[in-house]
């Protein structure tokens, strides 16, 4: 089995690795309508609706530098679709390319902790998926 | 794919719309240090010197 490295994974944003990156994570959905219906001999039945998916990433925040939180705040203050890949990296690995809308970035500084960033990327459009 | 580290040679603004400045070290993806190398807002890879290989 060839395993490895999470750390390898990378997501970038606009065609920058989003720095100080410590998670990172693509979710895909695919949402189901209902087609039950008297003939269905009381089993449910489904047909595929709509794929969608999202990414999101958390780090550390950064003092100066402005691929890191800085970037994703730009994202947040346009409210543009930004262009994400998220990226295995590694030269056998899977690239999934899409344009997301940043939904949520959450700052936080606890004290004695590192300062952190969260967020989050609703995906929009087409999804695509190439091997690296 | 590989993320190339690159330093900046001058201000650039990111897609994000954040002023990245000159001096600035950035992980990109290839396609976009095509791009920045293209713009002259990166310095051209340096070539490495042949080795002597004897025979």
């Amino acid at each position: 089995m060839a395993v490895f490295n999470g750390t390898n994974i990378a997501v970038t944003l606009g065609g920058t690795a989003v720095a100080h990156a410590t998670e990172c994570s693509l979710s895909l959905n695919q949402e189901t309508i209902e087609v039950t219906t008297k003939d269905s001999s009381g089993m449910r039945e489904l047909i595929p609706g709509l794929k969608s998916g999202s990414i999101s990433i958390s780090g550390l925040q950064e003092v100066a530098g402005s691929a890191g939180v800085k970037a994703l705040a730009g994202a947040m203050n346009t409210g543009a679709a930004v262009a994400l890949v998220f990226d295995q990296v590694e030269t056998s690995g899977e690239k999934w390319t899409a344009n997301g809308i940043l939904t949520s970035l959450e700052l936080a500084g606890g004290t004695e902790d590192a300062p952190t960033y969260s967020a989050s990327f609703e995906l929009t459009g087409t999804i695509t998926k190439a091997s690296t | 794919m590989a993320i190339i580290k690159v330093t900046l040679l001058k201000g650039w603004e990111h897609p994000a719309g954040v002023k990245m400045k000159a001096g600035e070290t950035i992980k990109v993806l290839p396609t976009l240090r095509d791009e920045l190398l293209e713009g002259g807002y990166i310095a051209a890879p340096k070539k490495q010197a042949k080795k002597n290989i004897k025979k």
